[in-house]
């Protein structure tokens, strides 16, 4: 499966939007360097949505990870660029 | 399964509650709970090193929120193990790693302990609500100058296509056509000749992975996809109902009904990809 990075980030887009419908503007604008956290918001259930929804998208698995471990959206990218290469 | 507030009886299974998701431990006494991975509060987090299965006191385990103990139904005691049982494989088990936030979590540990089954619910959950979550997408593009040379499937559509004297309407109609090629590899990852179109009696073409609309105006072509009815209109909003967007340029207005509209997405594809729209794109 060949999904170039910014492919990734429009379906990233996508998922955080359908997570958090309130936040749709800042959501769907959203950058790589864009905190999780702190430019976000995403609380912990989101968090845990946005990784299942990833899962299911793009036929990946999630493995040794912790809630910690993404800060910025493209930690993200970065990760599911790296599963599916 | 049932949670009370109840007071605690060794080998119970017990939660807490902190922001939106719940850590989970077996109890053995107020001086141990057994969980995988201490209370997810952000100076827990903040530690260094991976979570293990660890005992701490209640008070630890609680972090100040109130505790809930599990109360399996009629099913689930027949499968439950005994107290001493879930205690002692919770203990067995102490000091190992391997955490998960999704395959292999707090949850996941304290059902394996007393029911011999890892499973999580929270996972099953948040999974269930991604694919029932209503699904409309609307994938526009520029009518194009010259007729699209791509073919179309099905065969009898493209050859419905072919027998258009409209060159105008030829060319807006395969220009649809191909964009619902894309919104159905997008959306649903479904291709042409997976996704079951046919055509109803009434002329209508249909297909069984998902519903979709489509239509050429303005300067525009639009293709809606979704897991509900859906509609689209190109011009000035007919009716109060569905979501209406009007683009900057070329200067459209469009207007998306139907039963799964709580969410609509926008899409703009320009050669061969697609962009998620902000309101950057709207007037």
């Amino acid at each position: 499966m060949s999904v170039s990075r910014n492919e990734i980030l429009e379906k990233l887009k996508e998922i955080l939007v359908s997570a958090d419908e309130n936040g749709r503007e800042k959501l769907s604008a959203v950058t790589e360097s864009a905190n999780l956290y702190t430019d976000l918001g995403l609380g912990s259930v989101n968090m845990l949505y946005m990784i299942i929804a990833t899962e299911e998208v793009f036929g990946i698995r999630f493995d040794d990870v912790g809630m910690n471990d993404f800060q910025t959206v493209g930690d993200v990218v970065s990760y599911i660029e790296g599963r599916l290469s | 399964m049932k949670w009370e507030p109840a007071e605690c009886q060794p080998g119970d299974v017990v939660r807490i509650k902190l922001g939106g998701v719940y850590h989970f431990g077996i109890f053995v006494s107020e001086d141990e709970v057994i969980q995988f991975g201490l209370p997810p509060t952000a100076e827990n987090r903040a530690k260094e090193g991976g979570p293990v299965v660890c005992a701490t006191d209640i008070d630890v385990f609680s972090c100040g929120q109130i505790v809930e103990t599990a109360v399996p139904d009629r099913a689930e005691r027949k499968r439950r193990r005994s107290a001493d049982e879930t205690i002692a494989a919770a203990r067995a088990r102490l000091g190992e790693g391997g955490y998960n936030l999704i395959h292999n979590n707090c949850e996941h540990f304290v059902n394996e302990c007393a029911f011999g089954e890892s499973r999580c619910t929270q996972e099953e959950e948040v999974r269930r609500r991604w694919v029932s979550r209503p699904v409309c997408d609307v994938y526009l593009a520029l009518t194009p100058e010259e007729l699209p040379s791509a073919d179309i499937f099905p065969e009898k559509r493209r050859a419905e296509l072919a027998k258009l004297s409209n060159a105008q309407r030829r060319r807006e109609e395969t220009a649809c056509w191909l964009l619902l090629e894309a919104a159905a590899k997008r959306s649903f990852n479904a291709g042409m000749q997976s996704a079951g179109f046919r055509k109803k009696l009434g002329g209508a073409w249909v297909c069984e992975k998902f519903r979709f609309a489509l239509k050429a105006g303005g300067g525009i072509c639009a293709a809606a996809v979704s897991n509900g009815k859906v509609s689209l209109e190109i011009g000035e909003k007919a009716s109060g109902k569905g979501v209406t967007r009007t683009l900057k340029s070329p200067r459209v207005t469009l207007t998306v009904s139907g039963e799964k509209t709580q969410n609509v997405n926008f899409f703009f594809v320009e050669n061969g990809v697609s962009k998620m729209m902000d309101n950057e794109w709207f007037a």
